[in-house]
Order: C-alpha cells, then sequence, then structure tokens
C-alpha cells in the first residue's frame, strides 16, 4: 500500500528542493554580476607613430609590412588602417568564431616582433583589450591649474590602484608634463650661444651615471652622482660656458608647462581638467558591490586632499543596480501576475501549489548556472523572465490533471499517479522540444550569440528543472494541501466551450478555414513600423560628436567644442556637459566607437535630468544643429546596444587607381545626398590639407657647416621644443625642452629661424632651406590590404536603412561598374545581417530537432507535421502585435521569435495527444476530438494566459530592449492558440486514421 | 448564431487593424540647406617678409693700439663716452722711454756744449791767424772740429726728437669724433706692441652689415633705401644700402650687404637690428582658415576657396598662423567666401573645375 517510489518520499523531495533553492539564493548574493555580458576580445588595434612622417611615407614603410604579415593570420575577419602624419592605427577584428582571442592576439604580436625591430623610428604597439569599457569615470580638480589637477590625478590614481577589483586606469585629457627652458632667438642674437650648444650643455649635466664605487674592505660606498638634476634649482644653476660662464637661469626662463603637442584634452564647465577612467575585468567582479567601495574609497580621499575634489562623473555600477532592480522588479511583477492569473482560473489551492513551484524552479536553475560559474547581467535576468511563462507550464498541466482526476472522484494519492502515469510522456516532449527551439542558440557562435547566450542556458536549465519538479514537487503539494472534494464550477464553462468549439469546427470546416484565413491575412496586411534593428539604451545620457575638417587644430576644435558645451549647458533638461576634444573620449559605454588622438573631434556627453525624455531631446538637438550650427559638423545621438558602429550607412569604395575611386566615392556621395530620408551625409576621407615643406639646399649646407640633424634641431626649438634630456625628480618622467616660444606662432616666423653654425657665424634659414606651403593628403583609409574610400550618413527618425540602401542599390551599382570599383555595404547593414544570420541559421536547426523529437513522441510524420504548423502560425501574431504596439521589428523580436517555436507547439501536443487517448479509448474521431479539445481547453488556457501574463510586466519596464522581445511573444501565443484552436480540430479530423473496432473498452 | 459571432468578430478585427494609421513612407522634404556662412578676404596689410638680423656697429671702427709695449698707467675714457679727434683716451707707463729722452737731453747738452767749445775754439785760432801766431793747419782743424761739432749737435737733436717722439706714443689719442665702444684693457694691464686697447666707432655715421642669400642679395641695388627695425627699443629707421660683397668660393653663399644709416645716433651702436625683405609681389590676403578647402586634381590636390556667387577659385598658401591663412590668388577676392563645411556643400569634387 505504501508505495516507497522515490517520487512519493516528500522528505527527499522537499530536501533536495530546499538545497537547490539555496544554492539560487547563494548565487544570487554572492555571483559576479555586471550589467552587460561580456564579448571575448575580438577587436583590437595596432598603433603605429613615426614623428614628421608623411602618409605615404609611413604607409610604405610601417603599414604596408604589417599588412603583410596580418594577412597570413586565418582569424583575422579583417583589418583596417587608418593612416595620418605621423601615426597610424590599423583596426583588426577577429572572425565571429574565434573564442580563444588570447592565443591568436599572441600570436599576432609574434608576428610584429621581428617588425619593430627592422623599423628603428617606429614605434610599434598592440593593444588587445580595447574592448574592455571604462565605466567609471571621474574628475580630478584641484584648483590650482591643470598641471596641479594632473599631479594630483597621479596620486589619486595609485590610491585607487590599491582596490584589486581594478584591472586600468587611466588619464583624460592627460597634458602631459614637460620642463620648458625658454631661450628665445633674440636672446641668442645678443648672447652668440647657440640653442644647440645650450642642449648639449644641459644634457651633460643629467647623464646620471655614478662613475665610481669604492670598495674597501668591509663597506660599499657609491659615489652620488654628480651630474644628475634631481631639481628645478639644479636645472636652473647648470653653468653654460661661452665667452663668460653664466648660470642657466640668466639666459633662459624655466618652468613647467603642458606638452603643447597634445591633442586630448578633457573640459568641464568650460575649464581644462583632467580624469580617470576606470577599468574593470569582466566577468570576475560584483560590480555593484564594488562601486559602493569605490565610493567610500573616493570619498576617503576627498577628506584627506581636502580643498581639491575628486568628482565621479559617469558610474556604470549606477546603472548595474538600476538594470538589476528594474529586472527583478519585472521578474516580480511577472509572479504576481501568474499568481493572480492562476488564482483566478483555477481553484486557489491549486493555484498555490502552482505559485510554490514557480520560486523553486527559478532559484534552483539560478543556483546551478551559479555553481558553473555563471555570472549575472541583464541577459541572465532576462533569460529568467523569459523562461517564467514556459516553466510554469508544466506545473499547471500537471496540477490540473491532478484536479481533475480528483475531481472526477479519485483518491488524492490515486489522483496523482494517474496524472503522472498520463502525462509523463507528453510533457517530456514537450520540453524535449522547447529545449530543442533553445539548443541552437546555445551552439552559435559569433558577437550576438555571445550577447544573448545566458539566455537559452538559463531557459533550458528552468524548464529542464520545472519538468522534474512539475514532477515531483507539483504532486507533492497537490497530496497535501488540495481539498479532496471540489466544486465543478469553473470548469463546466471551459469544458462546454471547448466542446462546443471543436463540433462547429468539424461541423463547418470550410466556414472554419475560411474564417482562419481572413483572419491570418489581415493579421498579416498590418503595416509594421519602421524603425533600428538594435534598439537604443535607456539611460540618461545623450552624446554629440563634433568634427571639423581634417588637418584642424586642437586648439581650435577645444574652442568649438567649448563654445557648444556652454550654450548646451543652459539647457532646461541638460544636468552636465562633458567635453572631450582631440578624441572621443573615454569608453565608458560598450556600443561607443572609439576615435583617439584625431586632433578635429570632439565628443561632448550629455547627461540629461532624471526624468528628461533622452531621445526627444536628442532629435530636438538634431534639429537645432542644423539651423543653429550650420559651420560645423554636428550629431547628437543616444545609446545605442549592439556592436559599434559609426554610422548607419557606410559605403566603402575600393580601387586600384586612385582617379577612379576617388570619382566613384564623389558620384557615389552625391547618390547618398539626393536621397530623402539620409541626413549628416559625410566623407571619411580627406583631399588635402596644408603642410609646410622644406627642402633643402644641400651644397649650402654644407658650406654653411651645418648638417641636416642641426637644421632639424634649430627647428625643433624653434617651434614645439627640443628634447634634451628626461627629469625623474617628477612623478613620472619628465622631458625637458628647450623652445623659442613666443606669443604668436606661423610658419612665417619658422621660415625667420637663424642658425648659429660651430663657427659662431650667423646663417639665416632661407639660406640653406627653401620654405613652403604644399598640400598633400591628411589622411588615408585601408582595408585588407586596398586602398579603400569612404562614404557615410546618418538617416532620420524611423527610417530604415536597408530600405534606403536597396532603393539607392542600382544606381549605386551602376556608379561602381562605370568607374570600375568595388562596392561594400558596411555600418549597420552589415552588423544587422550578421546578427540575423547568427540567429537565422540558429532556426532551421531547431526546427530540424523539433521535428526529430516529435516524432518520437507520436511516430508519425503527419501528426508532427501538424504540430509544426502552429509554428507559422505564431508567426504569424508576432509582427501584427509589434505594429499594434508600434514597435520596430528588430533583433530582439527575432530573439522572441526563435523563442516562440518552443512554446506554441506545446499546447498542440497535448491537443493530439489527448485526441489520440480518446482513440485509444474507443471513441470515434469526432467525439475523441471534441473531447480532447474540451478537456485540454481549459490548461492550454491557463499556459497561454500565464505566458502572456509573465510577459506583460516587460513591456511597460525603462529598457527598450525588453518590449519588442515581449509583444512578440504575446503576439505570437495568441495567434497560434486562436489559430490552433480553430484549424487543429479539423486538420486532426482529417489526418487521424479511423479508430479500429476492436478496441476493448 | 456562428454567423454573428463570427461577423461580430471580423468586424472586430477590421476594425482594429483598418484603423491602424496608415505610415506613410516618410517623404519628408530634404531639409534645406542653411544660409551660407561667409567670412571676408581681408586684403594683407603686412607683405610675406623674410627677416634677417644684424648689429649695428659704426661706420668705421677701429682697434687703437700703440707701438710700443707697456704698462696702462690710465684709461681716460669711459665705454659708451662720445670723444672728440685728438682726445687723450689713455696713458701707457714707460720708464724706459722717460729716461731715454733724458739721455738724449743730456747727449745733447753735452753736444751743445762740444759745439760751443768748438765755435770759440776756431774764433781763437782765427785771431790767432790774424796776428800770424799759429799755422793755418790749426785753423782748418777748428774749423773742421766745429763742423764735426754741429754735426753732433744734429744727431743729438735728431735722437731727442726720437726719444720725444716715442715718448709721444705712450699717449693713445682718439683718431676721429668717434664713440668708445670697448675697453679691451683698463689701467695695470700689460700691452705688447700693437693690442688694440679701445675700441671706437666713427660717432658721426653708423651702419649694418647683413649676410642675405644671394636671391635676396640680388635684388637690393647700392644707393637703395630700405627700412630696419630694432627689436629692443621697437623703433624702425631707415638706412641706405652702401657695399654689397660677393662670398668667397667655399664659404656659405651669403652677400654682406651694408647699410648706412640715415640718421646718425651713437647710441645705437651694439643693438641687434633686423631687415625685413618682401619675398613675393603678389597680392596677400587673409582668410579665415575655415574657408579653405581642398579638391582633388591631375598635379595634385590644390587649394580653392568658395565665393558668395558660387565660383570656385584656386588659391596659393604662403602662411598658416592660428585662426587665418595668408594666401594669395589669380584674380583678386573681393567677393565673401563661404565658410561651411565642404561635407556641407553638395560639391562633387572630383569634377569641379578651379577657376586658375
Amino acid at each position: 500500500m505504501q508505495s516507497t517510489h522515490w517520487y512519493l518520499r516528500t522528505r527527499l523531495i522537499l530536501g533536495l528542493v530546499l538545497l537547490l533553492c539555496l544554492t539560487g539564493l547563494m548565487t544570487w548574493y554572492s555571483a559576479f554580476e555586471q550589467e552587460d555580458p561580456h564579448f571575448p576580445y575580438r577587436n583590437g588595434f595596432i598603433l603605429l607613430s613615426q614623428a614628421g612622417a608623411s602618409v605615404d611615407q609611413l604607409t610604405q614603410s610601417a603599414v604596408m609590412p604589417v599588412e603583410r604579415e596580418l594577412s597570413q593570420i586565418d582569424e583575422i575577419a579583417n583589418y583596417s588602417a587608418r593612416i595620418k602624419t605621423g601615426s597610424a592605427s590599423i583596426d583588426i577584428e577577429l572572425k565571429e568564431t574565434v573564442y580563444d582571442t588570447e592565443i591568436v592576439w599572441q600570436r599576432i604580436k609574434d608576428k610584429l616582433a621581428p617588425l619593430q625591430s627592422a623599423m628603428p623610428t617606429t614605434r610599434l604597439s598592440v593593444i588587445d583589450r580595447a574592448q574592455d569599457t571604462q565605466g567609471i569615470v571621474l574628475a580630478v580638480d584641484s584648483n590650482r591649474g591643470i598641471l596641479a589637477d594632473r599631479e594630483l590625478a597621479l596620486k589619486v590614481k595609485d590610491r585607487l590602484l590599491q582596490l584589486d577589483s581594478i584591472r586600468h586606469i587611466s588619464l583624460v585629457g592627460d597634458p602631459g608634463l614637460q620642463l620648458a627652458v625658454r631661450y628665445s632667438q633674440q636672446r641668442m642674437l645678443e648672447t652668440g650661444i647657440s640653442p644647440l650648444a645650450l642642449a648639449k650643455q644641459i644634457a651633460q649635466a643629467n647623464q646620471g651615471d655614478s662613475p665610481a664605487l669604492l670598495q674597501t674592505g668591509k663597506m660599499l660606498a657609491a659615489v652620488q652622482p654628480m651630474e644628475r638634476l634631481n631639481s628645478v634649482e639644479a636645472v636652473e644653476s647648470i653653468q653654460i660656458s661661452g665667452p663668460q660662464n653664466f648660470p642657466l637661469s640668466s639666459l633662459a626662463d624655466i618652468s613647467f608647462r603642458p606638452d603643447p603637442l597634445t591633442t586630448e584634452r578633457f573640459y568641464l564647465n568650460g575649464r581644462q581638467t583632467i580624469g580617470l577612467a576606470i577599468t574593470l575585468p569582466p566577468n570576475q567582479v560584483r560590480v555593484t558591490k564594488f562601486g559602493h567601495q569605490l565610493r567610500h574609497e573616493i570619498a576617503l580621499l576627498n577628506r584627506e586632499f581636502a580643498p581639491a575634489s575628486i568628482d565621479i562623473l559617469l558610474f556604470q555600477p549606477e546603472w548595474s543596480e538600476t538594470r538589476r532592480s528594474d529586472l527583478l522588479q519585472s521578474l516580480m511583477f511577472s509572479c504576481a501576475a501568474v499568481c493572480l492569473v492562476l488564482m483566478a482560473l483555477m481553484s486557489i489551492r491549486t493555484a498555490l501549489v502552482v505559485s510554490l513551484s514557480i520560486p523553486a524552479i527559478a532559484l534552483s536553475a539560478l543556483g546551478i548556472f551559479g555553481i558553473f560559474g555563471g555570472v549575472i547581467h541583464q541577459m541572465t535576468i532576462a533569460g529568467l523572465i523569459l523562461s517564467l511563462g514556459m516553466m510554469v507550464d508544466n506545473s499547471i498541466v500537471t496540477a490540473e490533471r491532478i484536479l481533475f482526476h480528483t475531481e472526477s472522484g479519485r483518491q488524492r494519492i490515486d489522483a496523482c499517479l494517474a496524472a503522472l502515469k498520463e502525462l509523463w510522456r507528453p510533457l517530456a516532449t514537450a520540453t524535449a522540444t522547447t529545449i530543442a527551439a533553445f539548443v541552437p542558440m546555445l551552439l552559435s557562435k559569433g558577437s550576438v550569440a555571445d550577447f544573448i547566450s545566458s539566455i537559452p542556458v538559463l531557459v533550458i536549465l528552468s524548464i529542464l528543472l520545472s519538468y522534474l519538479i512539475a514532477l515531483s514537487l507539483v504532486p507533492l503539494l497537490s497530496r497535501h494541501m488540495i481539498a479532496q472534494h471540489t466544486r465543478p464550477s469553473r470548469q463546466d464553462v471551459l469544458i462546454s466551450t471547448g466542446s462546443r468549439l471543436a463540433s462547429l469546427a468539424l461541423q463547418k470546416p470550410k466556414a472554419t478555414l475560411f474564417f482562419a484565413a481572413l483572419v491570418s491575412t489581415l493579421l498579416l496586411m498590418l503595416p509594421a513600423t519602421q524603425g533600428e534593428f538594435f534598439p537604443k539604451t535607456s539611460r540618461n545620457q545623450a552624446y554629440v560628436d563634433i568634427a571639423l575638417p581634417v588637418g584642424s587644430d586642437p586648439e581650435q576644435t577645444a574652442q568649438v567644442a567649448n563654445q557648444l558645451a556652454g550654450q548646451l549647458q543652459h539647457h532646461p533638461d541638460i544636468q552636465q556637459v562633458l567635453t572631450f576634444t582631440g578624441h572621443s573620449g573615454p569608453r565608458f559605454y560598450y556600443n561607443l566607437v572609439q576615435q583617439p588622438e584625431e586632433a578635429h573631434i570632439a565628443r561632448l556627453v550629455i547627461i540629461t535630468q532624471p526624468h528628461a525624455d533622452t531621445p526627444a531631446l536628442v532629435s530636438k538637438l538634431n534639429q537645432q544643429f542644423t539651423d543653429q550650427y550650420p559651420q560645423w559638423m554636428l550629431t547628437a545621438r543616444e545609446l545605442g546596444q549592439g556592436p559599434p558602429i559609426e554610422s548607419p550607412i557606410e559605403l566603402r569604395i575600393v580601387a586600384t587607381q586612385q582617379r577612379d575611386a576617388t570619382a566613384a566615392a564623389e558620384a557615389i556621395r552625391d547618390i547618398v545626398l539626393a536621397h530623402p530620408q539620409t541626413q549628416n551625409v559625410r566623407r571619411d576621407y580627406a583631399f588635402g590639407s596644408p603642410q609646410l615643406g622644406f627642402a633643402l639646399n644641400k651644397q649650402q649646407l654644407v658650406q654653411s657647416g651645418l648638417s641636416v640633424a642641426m637644421v632639424n634641431q634649430f627647428l625643433a626649438w624653434r617651434s614645439s621644443g627640443l628634447e634634451v634630456t628626461r627629469l625623474d625628480f617628477t612623478s613620472l618622467p619628465t622631458p625637458l625642452v628647450l623652445t623659442a616660444e613666443s606669443q604668436q606662432s606661423s610658419a612665417q616666423r619658422l621660415a625667420d629661424t637663424q642658425l648659429l653654425n660651430d663657427q659662431q657665424q650667423l646663417i639665416p634659414l632661407s639660406l640653406v632651406a627653401d620654405v613652403h606651403f604644399h598640400t598633400s593628403l591628411p589622411v588615408k583609409t585601408r582595408r585588407n590590404g586596398l586602398e579603400t574610400l569612404i562614404v557615410r550618413a546618418d538617416i532620420q527618425h524611423h527610417a530604415d536603412e536597408e530600405d534606403i540602401l536597396l532603393q539607392m542599390l542600382p544606381e549605386l551599382e551602376a556608379v561602381a561598374q562605370k568607374y570600375q570599383v568595388d562596392l561594400q555595404l558596411g555600418g549597420e547593414f552589415e552588423e544587422s545581417s550578421q546578427a540575423s544570420n547568427a540567429l537565422l541559421t540558429a532556426l532551421p536547426a531547431g526546427l530540424a530537432i523539433l521535428f526529430i523529437s516529435l516524432i518520437l513522441q507520436f511516430n508519425s510524420y503527419r501528426l508532427s507535421a501538424l504540430v509544426m504548423i502552429s509554428i507559422p502560425l505564431g508567426m504569424l501574431g508576432a509582427p501584427a502585435m509589434l505594429a499594434m504596439a508600434d514597435i520596430p521589428f528588430g533583433f530582439m523580436s527575432l530573439l522572441g521569435l526563435l523563442a516562440l517555436t518552443g512554446i506554441v507547439v506545446n499546447s498542440a501536443i497535448l491537443l493530439i495527444e489527448s485526441a489520440l487517448v480518446g482513440l485509444q479509448q474507443g471513441l470515434n474521431k469526432a467525439h475523441a476530438i471534441t473531447r480532447a479539445v474540451s478537456e485540454r481547453l481549459r490548461p492550454i488556457v491557463l499556459t497561454t494566459i500565464t505566458t502572456i501574463a509573465g510577459m506583460l510586466p516587460l513591456t511597460f519596464g525603462d529598457s527598450p530592449l525588453w518590449p519588442p522581445l515581449a509583444w512578440a511573444v504575446i503576439g505570437g501565443l495568441i495567434s497560434s492558440t486562436a489559430l490552433m484552436l480553430l484549424v487543429m480540430p479539423l486538420a486532426l479530423n482529417w489526418l487521424l486514421p479511423e479508430p479500429q473496432q476492436s478496441m476493448g473498452q | 448564431m456562428f454567423s454573428k459571432t463570427s461577423l461580430a468578430l471580423l468586424c472586430l478585427l477590421t476594425w482594429v487593424t483598418g484603423c491602424e494609421p496608415y505610415d506613410e513612407v516618410l517623404e519628408v522634404p530634404p531639409a534645406p540647406l542653411p544660409e551660407p556662412l561667409t567670412t571676408v578676404a581681408l586684403k594683407s596689410e603686412h607683405p610675406l617678409t623674410r627677416a634677417f638680423f644684424s648689429r649695428i656697429q659704426g661706420q668705421n671702427s677701429i682697434d687703437a693700439a700703440l707701438f710700443t709695449p707697456g704698462r696702462i698707467a690710465q684709461v681716460l675714457v669711459k665705454e659708451g663716452e662720445l670723444v672728440k679727434q685728438g682726445q687723450l683716451l689713455a696713458k701707457l707707463y714707460s720708464p724706459s722711454l722717460d729716461s731715454r729722452i733724458d739721455a738724449m737731453q743730456a747727449e745733447l747738452n753735452s753736444a751743445n756744449a762740444d759745439l760751443n767749445l768748438a765755435r770759440q775754439q776756431l774764433a781763437r785760432q782765427k785771431s790767432l791767424r790774424i796776428s800770424a801766431l799759429n799755422s793755418q793747419q790749426a785753423v782748418d782743424d777748428a774749423q773742421r772740429n766745429m763742423h764735426v761739432a754741429e754735426q753732433k749737435v744734429g744727431q743729438a737733436q735728431a735722437l731727442l726728437h726720437e726719444a720725444v717722439n716715442q715718448g709721444k706714443e705712450s699717449l693713445l689719442l682718439a683718431p676721429a669724433d668717434s664713440i668708445v665702444t670697448k675697453l679691451y684693457h683698463r689701467s695695470g694691464d700689460f700691452v705688447d706692441a700693437g693690442t688694440p686697447i679701445i675700441r671706437l666707432d666713427s660717432s658721426h655715421h653708423q651702419k649694418a652689415v647683413f649676410a642675405l642669400p644671394e636671391r635676396d642679395a640680388l635684388r637690393i641695388q647700392p644707393g637703395q633705401d630700405m627700412s630696419l627695425y630694432l627689436p629692443a627699443l621697437s623703433r624702425t629707421i631707415s638706412g641706405r644700402v652702401t657695399e654689397r660683397s660677393a662670398p668667397q668660393p667655399g664659404a656659405p653663399g651669403l652677400f654682406d650687404v651694408s647699410l648706412s644709416l640715415e640718421d646718425a645716433d651713437p647710441s645705437l651702436v651694439g643693438l641687434t637690428v633686423r631687415l625685413d625683405l618682401q619675398r613675393n609681389q603678389a597680392i596677400l590676403y587673409q582668410v579665415d582658415i575655415a574657408a579653405l578647402r581642398f579638391a582633388p586634381a591631375p598635379e595634385g590636390p590644390r587649394a580653392f576657396v568658395i565665393t558668395e556667387p558660387g565660383q570656385s577659385m584656386a588659391v596659393e598658401i604662403h602662411d598658416l598662423a592660428d585662426s587665418y591663412a595668408v594666401v594669395s590668388s589669380a584674380s583678386a577676392l573681393t567677393d565673401k567666401l563661404l565658410i561651411t563645411p565642404q561635407d556641407k556643400l553638395a560639391t562633387n569634387l572630383s569634377q569641379l573645375r578651379l577657376d586658375n
């Protein structure tokens, strides 16, 4: 009598479930967590710098050898080079299928190492962790000028590095430090002392070697190096020998100054300041906890360095916390909604039983996830929410069946056993098919797959666990909690509705089919909302990109940026503006495109008031820019999701003949400009910028007793400064620079340089060099080893770049044909097609696995095909729902469709199974079908409504990431369930064989 | 009943789908091009120049020295002092010279004494001859003695003269009106014969000698008036070209061009002076850097500007400062120039024909 089956052992089951729940709780409170998932380091770049080299020179001597090495590494998908005067950067993108990125980067470094020794004048560095985000940005203000800020920033950096969760801290807008010895040309003419002589003597004063070591029997003493500059006073008192001996301070003014050649700057409220950008190692930190720790540490530092202040400007841990709590809230709402629905449609006790299984399943899934090293981020919680609606299904079906049997009069234990016996196979199939839909998503590779990889993991875990718990915990709870007798009040309605529906369908097959077809057509006709593929994020941050013509002065860029920032600051919706000039600022968000060291660009990061409408502000700003600031190229943008894309429309023109490429690029630009929905069309190439050239007259040079090196040194002295030696008494090694600085700098002044040769003769520069301006190419772009020109454009709000491109494509191809160039489409088109491909390649595989599991269940092609019909019926509903909710179909909706494939089949399976059972019991076809529909209507309706209720809280959250997913699933479920209930009876009638007469009772 | 409910559902669905605002394909008209932004090309006041530097010196400059060695007893002038011609500048202490004068004076005195004696003897002999008390030979001897004595006096006088002249050489006198530019030696210093003691620059006229490359030197003709600038005083003065030398083979190719200052001002001696030579004759304009654009051309990229009426004119860049460029153009830049960024204009740059 007393069954000793394992699934009836109360204590065992309860114990196991509690253990798993505890593990889940522990995971929640101790696993690593961050805001977004981490991608493998598939993007990096190589920096080459050779001061003063022209674009062509640098291409030939440095870039092309590097490109040749890179082309031999297969894991590299593409590499694009951007070559400017004096420096070049090569962006490398590894293939989507590469996961072992450390090895590949090591190989790249090994291949490039011999090149470095072959190019002594060029500096080469490989940056492979370029994808790290610098989520925390601090501003350091000592109120004593930019150099004092820098000093303080270095101290703060050293202190903060003591915290062990920090990977890296870098200075933002570092002005550099130099000790400038100002020795003007006028002085040189007066004293007759050449700056080169000064430089030599200063350098000699900083030798720093200890010449002797005294070693007696017992003692070792080092002779203090006397030739070392260890303070500014030491520099000032260097004796300069000439006609008379002077100390250096009487000939020149000595003071610290920022490096005039630095392009990157950071301004706050119009004043130049320094920032610290902090990088945290991904997948290794509890970001929220670290955030509190950091705030505490910064408060301590603020107190210690009292009049100075260290302010937090951007703080990603805060966003992690917000996201998590938002999603947690949605999770709670979903749970509550599901419970409410259950209580409305089932008896309270059954509803309670099912409700108790929800946290059991969720926490167990989380626990197992944590044991295997999962990291909690947005996608993890999204996976939990997505699986919420699905995990309840098994429990509902089991509980409902137990209830049914109980209401039919059986004992509770018998009811449980009967339900288990009936349901374990169909539920297994349903579970397996749902899992099958998600397995390909789990197995696919690429950035998109990496981004969403937590979702299938959690879904599969929870569904698996839900099956186990539905078969163990639910009967257990039901046995002890539901009453022996019940009032069969509600069920009548549903059962009668079910049987009526089924009989109607069977009696009027043609009308039903016609009706179904009509509804489907109507759904298809709903117009879709246009929009971008990757949704935006919902932070209160936006940014404005400013681009001046290539070759602009960093000072000018700073002026423009500060002017604009000052005006934006007055806007009521804007709280603060951070101005980064000469670069695109720290990478505080993973989606931002980074452009370091570009003198002509600037980025203003706007922090809006907490409840301001950021998207509206961004479009208003863009409108304002076109009207009020037509002299600058300005674009305001929100923070988006997905891979960083410089512009939605990117057209690359590759050609062998430069002339053809230029003509083609200009023609293509005309076409893009002419399209009404494009805006901000810009060239990513430039034709020229003025450069100063010195043509040397070698003969005169020799006769004058000068050399090219001497001329170079004089010119350096008269422009940005001649580096003489390095001082090590400051916190970082500081160059000592000899300069003839004066108020106004122009090429003319440089051309008036007077050179002093070793015979003390004054030689004007114009004797040995011809100074002239010529126009040369300031920048060149190459891609995969070929010269490429790029045309970029943004699109208007609510426009679809795929449509725009397809509309322009015939003309574009005609141009490409005419000039014999190769046209490539990049931008969002390339990324979204990559993303779609990644997801859609998952789809057929999923369908195949699904089909196979169905065959295993039903052993019939026809029935399996019948189940699969519910999938397209479901796909109809998703776009329709999105259209009604005014949301564009994008990446997340695609994800929702994939999730749908696993969900919609469950109802079909249950129906067919029930019909088959009916047939087996000897009913005729019509009767079996009707009974199946009527019996299964309640669980089907329940599971559908609970899944919808589980998804609903996602539709009104703050983040724009989840509504497309939620609406797609909701819409698909509704349409699939509704249409299936109409179509399924007919199809079953058509496909099922007539029952055999000899079947016993 | 079927028809009623299904009809109702149908109507509902149609209403739902039909009432959706049918989003037209957004045919937003392209935003009108904003008002073109313009700047004015200012005719550059300052022609482009090349600067050369030199020091102002006197028209002539002498390093005054003495024939004899000695120790400077006294220097009577200070550096920077104006002296007249013949003014005593310094005295040399030379004891040997003084004693030599005394010696020669003594010699002269003794020669004179000998001469007197010889004259007396002659007179005596002559008087004795008249009395036929002596021979003719005696008279002739006396005559001869007197001649010798005279010659000895002459010699002694000449030697004295020489000694006195040498004595005079211990005094340094100014050869012309000048300014004392440098005292090489001061009282107490020992100088050799010919060692310069004082540098004098003529105060009447000053000049500056510039070492110019041939391209610039050839454009300067002797007699030409040019203006010079003194950076220390921020003053402009004018000078006239007096000489132009050619460089030696093997030496740097610099021509020494001397400019004589028009107004004599001895206080300027030693100051640095700057000569600005105009580089080219083209009319130069100062334009905002934002007005410069670049277009591809078969012979290399060209710089150009766009005028308000819409003309694209090629320009040549001569100078670049922080916010402006100095350019020249084939035709006059009288119209306003656009500073709208090139990416906002619809020009196809590869088809652009520049007005040269």
